[in-house]
C-alpha cells in the first residue's frame, strides 16, 4: 500500500527532487527568523518527530488491516451507504450513525491532498444535517502539528470561526458531549457480546465485585467501577467509546442498585429469621417463605434501626448504614451461632420440612409460568410509566431526599399561606398524612447506590414490593389451607394447599395486573398502599400460625411487623385493627356455632370448657418472655422515642366519625363489584359457602367434644378479613369511617381472590366428578374447563387491557425539570433570592410535584395552583392565593398576595397562563421552552 | 427443596431481566428532543444577556434584541445540537425595557425584562 501511496504522491509533487526543495526551503525559513543560522534547537520538534518517523518507524501493518484499506481505497460505497468491508461478520453502513443517533465530527484539512475534501466528506451524502464538518486550514498533518498547540488559531479543543462561521475541534466535540449519549445501548451489546474474551474477562471480575458487595464491610465504589469500564473499553474499539462508556454507567448503576437490594431488603431479615429459629429455620419454613419474609421483615428492620439511631443523634449517611446494617447482621449471626451451640446432640432437628409446602413437576411450571407472565405484564405496562412523573411519588421523594441530604429523620411539616380577613402568611404547619417508613428505604437505596431520585428506581423498588406483595399472598393461602384439606376433605389431587396457593397466585398476579391496587400504584407512587398490601398478608400469616403451631416466635414477627405497617401507612394499620377485630368476632361466632353442634348434654358447660382450654392456649402463647419483651419494648418506642406523625397531629379524628362526603359515604354493591373484580367477588360467594360447607357439614366433628380451634382459624380469617372490607366499603357510616371508600375497596380484593380460588378449585373438582361418575364425558369436562378459563381469562384481561397508559410523557416532564434546574441554579447563585418564593401550577404541568426535588427549601416550594375544584369545596375552605396569583395576576388581591408571601417566581404553561402575564408590565419573563415558561415579578 | 429453589431462581432472573429492562428505557428516555430554551443568563440585573439552549436538530438561530420596543440588533448564530449559545451584548444605558426575540425555523420564543 505504501507503493501505491508513493506513486500517487510523485504525480502532485512528491518526488524526492520536490521534496528536497521544500526542505530547502523550510530550512530557509528558519534561518531568516534567526538571523541567518540554523541550529538544531531551532528547528520545530515536530518537525524532526515526523521526519524521523516517516523514515525510521514505519513498519508494515497487519494484512488484514492492509486488506481493509485497499478495499476501502478502491471498492466505492454503495449508493444505499454500505461500506465496502464488513467487521464481525456484519456489515457496516453510514447510515447506522443518524439511525442510533452516534454523535460524528469529520475533521479535514482543507489543502489536503493526501485525503482530498471530497473524499473526506463523503460520508455527508448519507448523513447530510446530521454528522458535524469542521475544515482546519492547511493540509494533512496539519491538525497534528500547528493546530495541535494549545492556543493555535484553530484549537483542537477549543471553537474558531471561518468566514464567519464557527466550528469545533475533536478535542472540544468530546468535551462538550453529554453525560450520556443517545446511543442505543442494545447496539453496543451487540458488540459486547462478540468480544467473549473481554465479556469473560469482565463477568469474572464482576462477580468476584459481587460477592465482595455481599460482605458488608467492602462496597463497590466508583473507582473501582472506572477501572472496569477502562478495562473493557480497551477492547473495544475506539469510535464506540461514548457507547461503551454509557452502557458500562448503566450497567455499572444496576449493580449498586441490587447489590443496595440485597443488603438493605434481605440480609437483615435473613439473619433476623437465623436468630430467631436457628437450625429450625428450614423445618419452619420453605424457601419461597424464607424470601418473602425476609424481605418484609428487612424492610421494617431497617425503618426501625433508623428510627433509633437516627433520634440517638447518628448522621444518616452511606458510611452510617453500612455500619448500622453490618452490626446488625453480625450480631444477629453471633445470636445463631452462640444459641446453635447450646443445641445439644439429642435435639431432633427434622431433615426434612414437615409442612408438606413441596410442589410437583407440573406445579413447579405452573409457578414459574405464572410469575413470569405477571412480571412480563406489568413491566409492559411500567415500560411507559417507568419515567418519574408520578405526583404522588414526586412528593414522598421529597422526603426521601431531605433525608438523604440532611442526614436527619424528617420533621413532617410544610409551608401554608393562612389567610385571616385580608391578610396573608405563610406559616408553618404539621403534615398528617406522611409517615416515615414510606421513605427511609428509598433514601438507604438512594446512599448507598448514588442513583438519582429522579429516576427508575423509586419505580422499580415499589415494582419489588408489589412482587412480594403478591407472593405474601401466595405463602398465607398454602399455609391456612394446609390444616382443613391435609385429611382428604375432597380430592386430594385438586384440593390440596398448593393447588389452592397456585390458582391464589393466578387470580392476584396476570389477572387484574395493572388496575389499583397493583401496577398503577407502582407507577402511581402509592407507596404506603403496596407496603401495606405486602404487611397485611404477612401479619396475618403469621398470627394464623402463631396460634395454630402455638409459637411464640411466629406471634413475636406478627407483633413486629404490626408495629412497622403503623409506622408506614396509617390507612393500612386502621383497616388492619378492623380487620383483626372482624376475624376475632368471626371466631367466637364460630367457635360458638361448632360447640352447639356437638352432641352434648351441656352445650353451655361445654362452650366455657371450651374457652377455657383457649384461654389457656392464648395465655401461654401471649404471656410469653419474648412478646412481653416486644411490647414494652414497642411502647417505650412509641412514646419516647417516635411517635408517628399522624398520631401527633391527632389524625385520627378526620377519619373518625359519620362521612363528611359523598366520596366517603360508601360504595353501592355494583360498584364494589367493579372494584373488587367481577369474577373474584363471585367465586369468592362460592369459596364462602363451600368453605362453610366443610366447617358445619363434615359429620366426624360434629361429635367431637373437644373443639379443635386451630380448625377455624382459616375460615374465621378469610370470613373475618373479607367482612370487614365488604362492611368498611359499602357500610362506612355503620362503623364511623370517614375515608374515601373507593380507597378501602382497593383492600378487598385480597380476601375475595382465596375465597374465589377455592370456589374455583371447587368447580373444578365437581367437573372432574361428573367425568369420573359417567355424567359428562372427557370431551365435554375439557370443554367446559376451557370454557370456564376463557371466561376467567377473558374478565381479569379485559380490565388489563382498560387500564393500560396512554404513552409516555417524559419529554414534558424533561421540560418541567429544566425549568424547575434553571431557576434553582439562579436562585441558588444569587444570594438575595434565598427568601424568594415560587408558585407554579399543577393543572397543565407535567410532573409538578417533582419540582420540589430541585429546591430542597420546603414541602411547599414552590406553591402551587391546584386543581380548580378543590378552591370551590365548600366543605374544606382554602386559601386563594394560590389561585389568583396565577389566574388574575394583575388584581388587587393577587398582588397583595405576592407581597405577603414574597413571591417573586411563577412558572406556568406558556399557551394556557401566559397571556395574563404578558399583558402585564408589572411582570417580565426569564425563560421559556417548548410549553413552560417562567415569569417574575418586578420590584415596584 | 429444588422445585422451590427453582422458582426463586427463576423469580430472581425473571426480576433481574425486568429491571434491567425497564431501567435502560427509563435511561433513554432522559433526553430532551425536538425542543429548545431561550433563557437570559442572569435573571436579577438588567443584564440582556441571553442564552439558546438547544436539543433539536443543528441550526440556525435568528435573535433580535429589541431596547425600549427599538429594534437595536440582529443577528443570527448556529447552535449545534444537545449544545448552547451565550450571546453577550453591551448593556445599554436608560433601559426600560429589553426583548429578545429567537427564531428557528418556525418557531419563536421570545424572553423579556421590565425593568421600571
Amino acid at each position: 500500500m505504501s507503493y501505491v501511496y508513493k506513486a500517487a504522491a510523485l504525480s502532485e509533487g512528491g518526488d524526492p527532487l520536490t521534496e528536497l526543495c521544500q526542505t530547502f526551503d523550510m530550512l530557509h525559513g528558519i534561518a531568516k527568523k534567526n538571523g541567518g543560522t540554523v541550529e538544531t534547537h531551532d528547528i520545530p520538534k515536530i518537525i524532526l518527530a515526523i521526519q524521523y518517523w516517516l523514515k525510521n518507524n514505519r513498519t508494515d501493518i497487519p494484512m488484514s488491516v492492509t486488506d481493509m484499506s485497499f478495499k476501502l481505497y478502491t471498492i466505492p460505497t454503495r449508493d444505499d451507504g454500505t461500506l465496502p468491508l464488513q467487521l464481525f461478520g456484519r456489515p457496516l453502513n453510514f447510515k447506522w450513525f443518524r439511525e442510533h443517533e452516534v454523535p460524528w465530527l469529520i475533521c479535514h484539512g482543507e489543502r489536503d491532498d493526501l485525503v482530498e475534501r471530497r473524499v473526506a466528506l463523503a460520508p455527508t451524502k448519507w448523513l447530510d444535517g446530521f454528522v458535524e464538518v469542521t475544515p482546519f486550514p492547511k493540509g494533512h498533518v496539519a491538525i497534528a502539528t500547528s493546530w495541535s498547540v494549545p492556543g493555535s488559531k484553530c484549537p483542537l479543543d477549543g471553537e474558531f470561526t471561518i468566514d464567519g462561521r464557527t466550528y469545533r475541534g475533536p478535542v472540544k466535540f468530546h468535551l462538550d458531549l453529554p453525560a450520556h449519549t443517545s446511543a442505543s445501548a442494545s447496539v453496543y451489546g451487540a458488540h459486547l457480546r462478540r468480544t467473549k474474551e473481554c465479556l469473560i474477562s469482565y463477568l469474572s471480575r464482576s462477580g468476584i465485585i459481587f460477592f465482595k458487595i455481599i460482605s458488608p464491610i467492602l462496597f463497590l465504589n466508583s473507582q473501582i467501577a472506572s477501572l472496569y469500564n477502562s478495562i473493557l473499553c480497551y477492547y473495544i474499539n475506539s469510535f464506540n467509546i461514548t457507547v461503551c462508556l454509557h452502557f458500562m454507567s448503566i450497567f455499572n448503576e444496576l449493580l449498586l442498585f441490587f447489590s443496595s437490594i440485597i443488603f438493605l431488603l434481605f440480609l437483615p431479615g435473613y439473619f433476623l429469621l437465623l436468630a430467631i429459629f436457628r437450625k429450625k429455620i428450614n423445618q419452619k419454613f420453605s424457601p419461597i417463605e424464607i424470601a418473602v419474609i425476609a424481605f418484609a421483615t428487612s424492610l421494617i428492620t431497617f425503618d426501625f434501626l433508623f428510627i433509633i439511631f437516627g433520634k440517638i443523634g447518628f448522621n444518616i449517611n452511606r458510611n452510617s448504614i453500612l455500619a448500622i446494617i453490618s452490626f446488625f447482621i453480625l450480631a444477629c449471626y453471633g445470636i445463631y451461632k452462640l444459641k446453635a451451640k447450646k443445641e445439644t446432640a439429642s435435639d431432633t432437628v427434622p431433615k426434612k420440612n414437615n409442612s408438606k409446602l413441596e410442589f410437583n413437576k407440573i406445579q413447579t411450571i405452573l409457578i414459574i409460568l405464572i410469575l413470569f407472565l405477571t412480571i412480563f405484564l406489568k413491566t409492559s405496562y411500567l415500560a411507559n410509566s417507568i419515567f418519574p412523573t408520578s405526583t404522588d411519588l414526586g412528593h414522598h421523594m421529597y422526603w426521601s431526599k431531605l433525608v438523604a441530604e440532611t442526614g436527619q429523620l424528617p420533621h413532617y411539616q410544610k409551608n401554608e399561606i393562612i389567610q385571616t380577613a385580608d391578610i396573608y402568611q405563610l406559616k408553618t404547619n404539621p403534615i398528617a398524612d406522611f409517615i416515615i417508613g414510606e421513605h427511609l428505604i428509598f433514601s438507604g437505596i438512594n446512599l448507598l447506590s448514588k442513583i438519582s431520585f429522579i429516576s427508575y428506581f423509586p419505580a422499580l423498588t415499589l415494582f419489588l414490593i408489589n412482587i412480594f406483595g403478591i407472593l405474601a399472598m401466595f405463602i398465607l393461602s398454602l399455609r391456612i389451607f394446609d390444616l382443613n384439606f391435609r385429611d382428604n376433605t375432597l380430592n386430594k389431587k385438586i384440593f390440596n394447599p398448593a393447588n389452592l396457593a397456585i390458582l391464589t397466585l393466578f387470580l392476584i398476579g396476570p389477572f387484574y395486573a395493572i388496575t389499583s391496587p397493583q401496577a398503577k400504584f407502582i407507577s402511581g407512587g402509592v407507596i404506603g398502599n403496596l407496603i401495606g398490601n405486602l404487611l397485611i398478608p404477612l401479619c396475618l400469616y403469621f398470627y394464623f400460625r402463631a396460634i395454630k403451631e402455638k409459637d411464640s416466635w411466629m406471634l413475636f414477627l406478627a407483633i413486629f411487623l404490626s408495629a412497622g405497617l403503623f409506622y408506614t401507612h396509617h390507612l393500612s394499620g386502621f383497616i388492619f385493627i378492623f380487620i383483626l377485630i372482624f376475624i376475632i368476632l368471626i371466631f367466637n361466632f364460630l367457635f360458638i356455632l361448632k360447640n352447639i353442634q356437638t352432641n352434648t348434654s351441656s352445650k353451655i358447660r361445654n362452650i366455657l370448657s371450651n374457652y377455657k382450654n383457649l384461654a389457656k392456649d392464648f395465655f401461654h402463647l401471649f404471656f410469653s418472655p419474648p412478646i412481653i419483651t416486644l411490647l414494652i419494648f414497642a411502647l417505650l418506642f412509641l412514646f419516647f422515642v417516635y411517635t408517628p406523625s399522624y398520631i401527633v397531629t391527632d389524625a385520627k379524628t378526620t377519619v373518625v366519625g359519620a362521612p363528611s362526603k359523598s366520596t366517603r359515604a360508601g360504595l353501592t354493591l355494583e360498584q364494589f363489584k367493579y372494584a373488587v373484580g367481577e369474577m373474584r367477588l363471585a367465586f369468592g360467594i362460592v369459596g364462602f359457602f363451600i368453605i362453610s360447607g366443610l366447617i358445619f357439614i363434615k359429620k366426624k366433628l360434629s361429635i367431637e367434644k373437644n373443639i379443635i380451634y386451630t380448625r377455624l382459624l382459616m375460615p374465621s380469617l378469610l370470613f373475618g378479613w373479607a367482612l370487614a372490607l365488604f362492611m368498611m366499603t359499602t357500610k362506612p357510616q355503620w362503623m364511623r369511617i370517614n375515608i374515601p371508600s373507593d380507597r378501602v375497596a382497593n383492600y378487598a380484593n385480597f380476601p375475595f381472590i382465596i375465597l374465589a380460588a377455592t370456589g374455583i378449585l371447587y368447580l373444578l373438582f365437581i367437573l372432574k366428578e361428573l367425568k369420573n361418575n359417567f355424567i359428562i364425558s372427557k370431551k365435554i369436562q375439557y370443554f367446559l374447563f376451557l370454557l370456564f378459563f376463557s371466561t376467567i381469562i377473558f374478565m381479569g384481561y379485559y380490565d388489563n387491557s382498560s387500564s393500560l397508559s396512554q404513552g409516555q410523557k417524559n419529554q414534558k416532564a424533561l421540560q418541567t425539570f429544566h425549568a424547575s434546574e434553571f431557576l434553582a441554579n439562579q436562585i441558588k447563585s444569587h444570594e438575595n433570592l434565598y427568601s424568594a418564593n415560587i408558585i407554579k401550577d399543577h393543572n397543565y404541568i407535567s410532573a409538578d410535584s417533582w419540582m420540589k426535588l430541585f429546591f430542597m427549601t420546603d414541602y411547599n416550594y414552590p406553591l402551587s395552583r391546584g386543581y380548580f375544584k378543590r378552591y370551590e369545596d365548600i366543605t374544606k375552605p382554602r386559601e386563594m392565593c394560590t389561585l389568583w396569583m396565577i389566574s388574575e395576576p394583575s388584581s388587587q388581591r393577587a398582588q397583595n398576595c405576592f407581597s405577603s408571601t414574597n413571591t417573586k417566581y411563577i412558572i406556568v404553561d406558556t399557551s394556557v397562563d401566559g397571556p395574563q402575564f404578558k399583558a402585564s408590565s408589572n411582570f417580565s419573563k426569564i425563560y421559556e421552552g417548548n410549553s413552560l415558561s417562567i415569569f417574575s415579578k418586578n420590584n415596584r | 427443596m429444588f422445585d422451590q429453589k427453582s422458582i426463586l431462581i427463576s423469580l430472581t432472573i425473571f426480576i433481574i431481566i425486568s429491571f434491567s429492562f425497564l431501567a435502560i428505557l427509563e435511561k433513554k428516555q432522559h433526553q430532551i428532543k425536538d425542543n429548545w430554551f431561550l433563557y437570559f443568563e442572569n435573571i436579577e440585573d438588567a443584564s440582556p444577556n441571553f442564552t439558546i439552549e438547544n436539543y433539536s436538530k443543528t441550526g440556525n438561530f435568528t435573535w433580535e434584541i429589541f431596547i425600549n420596543d427599538s429594534k437595536v440588533k440582529e443577528d443570527s448564530a448556529q447552535v449545534l445540537n444537545n449544545n448552547k449559545k451565550n450571546v453577550s451584548i453591551d448593556k445599554p444605558l436608560g433601559v426600560k425595557s429589553i426583548k429578545i426575540v429567537v427564531s428557528y425555523s418556525k418557531d419563536k420564543k421570545e424572553i423579556y425584562k421590565n425593568l421600571e
